[in-house]
């Protein structure tokens, strides 16, 4: 029998059954949409945390930090002072490092109120150390700032991402600090002025600016704070070298005596991306689960088919067909179900990944991250060629394989058997 | 002139088993075919007339004794080359056996399909052969929408697809009325005297028997009677 004709014989099949078939196609189609909906969508958390730290990130920076990383051990309550960067800038192959001083304030802006992350920075030292994203879009980064000089992230002063702005240059801005002066509760405010406008930089930026992010002067954050305490220093080395980066980490950390962290971008960038790939993998499993499950509803309609059809395989052995084309013809049915399934999967899981994506039913996470050390983030579906291809040929290889019994059951029969089924 | 035996048995049995019963549906038969005759195999019931048709259609193998269609031995064939055996021999069945879901027309062109004849040709076939049997008109319709009369024709046109060098009919009329039966017999007639075609018919209905020109009477699984005409 020609290949034409066992195609054509599978559809005019399949077309008999329709609500039976089309169960096992939806089945399928579940099953690739799922697959890649997901995938897209997780293969564009991975983009968007690559170009991320790509941009925000260059690989000879350090970050000296107290903040341990690890939930087992117990806090230390060793502290980092401004002044600490004098020790490190005396180490071994660091060319600049830059104290980051930052504290949670009210800001209002344009007559909305935010609360948002204040960093207290050198602004010579943070250009040179973000020379990509620490740049002005309107304004400019004043190297001899006074103490209310104030550089806004381009999310501050357009909240909504529609080009509408808030302040412009010179404007007055009201920052509130509320801490605790004596067990009372204390407000403070001064009124800095607004000196630059940061361009878009789009997100993720461990320690470096991001766009939700507030800048003043380091000796006016010391003041206003009323402390010497810093949370984190950036360190440049001279070389993006991994034993530069080794040594000079190790150098660090001893000279403060082991209390604190040194985190290499290329340490968080591993550990992200070690977590992502098990996301994807638990990802990847629980859809390869729901179409095995697929498989199996093919199974069982093929088997029903076969069952019902045992005086059709009978008629078409008793023509001269072979075994083998038998095989072939239920076959083809078990495929064709896949192919079909795999196409409409592709289709939808494709457009469920996009509209996930324009309906914004990620936005909740998204503005959950808002003022995160991720910051502003969304997470576009990124499609790959080689998803889909091997979407299709995964949903293809799951209903051949079971396709096959059912085929093969089909095959064996026997002609005088089949034909005396009622 | 010699006679060319085209189906041969020899010592033929078969036993089946019917649970744990074993159940001889033939013991021992001894038959030749020669081409272009027409031959009717009568008999009740559980004689083994269908074991019998499916013996010589190579639907079955024998328990014992042989088989040989166009001088091949049946048994000595595999699965495969048995298939390909059965594409030269037409088979009309009691219950038709037609495929619901493909119109008359498709249905003709069924074992053209299979033999891997190119397309045109085989539809052009098929609508001779439907045109042979009278149903020009009826080429689309499927078998549910056509009478039990009509769809013995397309069974037969389908018989006839393949040009087979005989033609294998069991109970042909059993399910249809007698008129169209007897139309139906007409033009079986018309085909074994025209076109030298080979007929072998197995039945119960003793009217039948006028058709051909010998006819055996099988009765548990043995030839009782031979009948000449």
């Amino acid at each position: 029998m020609f290949i034409y004709d066992i195609l054509r014989y599978g559809v005019s099949a399949i077309g008999r059954r329709k609500v039976r078939k089309g169960l096992a196609i939806l089945g399928v189609t579940i099953g690739i949409a799922a697959i890649v909906s997901l995938v897209s969508l997780s293969y564009g958390f991975r983009e968007l945390v690559n170009t991320q730290f790509e941009q925000g990130f260059s690989s000879d920076t350090l970050i000296v930090t107290t903040e341990t990383l690890s939930f087992v051990d117990t806090e230390s309550d060793f502290q980092l002072y401004v002044n600490d960067t004098e020790v490190i800038n005396n180490i071994d192959n660091v060319t600049l490092s830059a104290a980051v001083l930052q504290r949670t304030c009210a800001l209002e802006i344009g007559g909305r109120e935010y609360i948002l992350g204040v960093f207290g920075i050198d602004f010579e030292l943070y250009s040179a150390l973000f020379p990509n994203t620490f740049v002005a879009t309107s304004g400019s980064v004043p190297s001899s700032p006074d103490n209310v000089s104030v550089i806004i992230g381009a999310r501050v002063n357009d909240p909504w991402k529609n080009g509408s702005a808030l302040a412009s240059i010179g404007d007055d801005v009201n920052i509130t600090y509320t801490t605790r002066s004596e067990g009372m509760i204390e407000n403070r405010t001064y009124i800095g002025r607004i000196d630059a406008l940061l361009d878009e930089i789009g997100g993720t930026n461990l320690g470096g600016p991001i766009d939700v992010g507030v800048y003043i002067p380091l000796t006016t954050a010391q003041e206003f704070f009323d402390t010497d305490e810093v949370g984190t220093i950036m360190v440049q080395l001279s070389s993006s070298d991994e034993s530069v980066i080794e040594d000079t980490s190790e150098a660090i950390e001893a000279a403060f005596g082991g209390q604190i962290q040194v985190v290499t971008p290329k340490a968080i960038l591993d550990s992200i991306s070690s977590i992502l790939s098990t996301i994807e993998l638990f990802v990847a499993a629980i859809t390869a689960i729901s179409l095995i499950v697929a498989g199996v509803g093919i199974m069982n309609i093929m088997l029903t088919s076969i069952m019902e059809r045992t005086r059709e395989i009978g008629i078409l052995k008793a023509l001269g067909m072979e075994a083998r084309t038998v095989l072939a013809v239920f076959l083809n049915e078990a495929l064709l179900i896949g192919v079909i399934g795999s196409i409409l999967g592709i289709v939808t899981g494709a457009a469920l990944a996009i509209s996930i994506d324009q309906l914004g039913l990620l936005s909740s996470f998204t503005t959950g991250t808002y003022n995160t050390i991720l910051g502003d983030i969304t997470i576009r579906p990124v499609f790959e060629g080689s998803v889909f291809v091997s979407s299709l040929v995964f949903g293809v290889a799951i209903s051949a394989t079971f396709g096959l019994y059912p085929a093969w059951r089909a095959a064996r029969a026997e002609p005088v058997e089949a034909l005396r089924h009622e | 002139m010699a006679i060319e035996t085209v189906l041969e048995t020899e010592s033929l049995q078969k036993r089946y088993l019917l649970g744990n019963v074993p159940v001889d549906a033939l013991c021992g038969v001894d038959l030749a075919v020669s081409k272009g005759e027409f031959l009717t195999v009568l008999g009740p019931s559980g004689s083994g007339k269908s074991t019998l048709l499916n013996m010589l259609a190579a639907l079955d193998t024998p328990t014992s004794g042989t088989v040989r269609i166009a001088g091949t031995d049946v048994s000595t064939l595999s699965d495969s080359q048995r298939s390909l055996l059965r594409r030269k021999i037409g088979i009309v069945f009691q219950f038709f056996n037609l495929i619901g879901r493909l119109d008359a027309r498709e249905n003709v062109e069924l074992p053209l399909s299979i033999s891997n004849t190119p397309r045109l040709e085989r539809k052009k076939k098929a609508e001779e052969l439907l045109e042979l049997v009278g149903l020009n008109d009826r080429m689309h319709h499927r078998p549910n929408e056509l009478s039990g009369g009509e769809r013995q024709r397309v069974a037969l046109a389908r018989a006839l697809a393949p040009n087979p060098q005989y033609l294998l009919m069991d109970e042909p009329t059993g399910n249809i009325d007698s008129k169209t039966a007897k139309e139906l017999m007409d033009l079986v007639e018309t085909l074994n005297k025209e076109r030298e075609v080979t007929i072998v018919m197995v039945t119960h209905d003793r009217s039948l028997a006028k058709y051909a020109r010998r006819t055996l009477h099988l009765l548990d699984g043995k030839i009782v009677k031979e009948v000449s005409k």
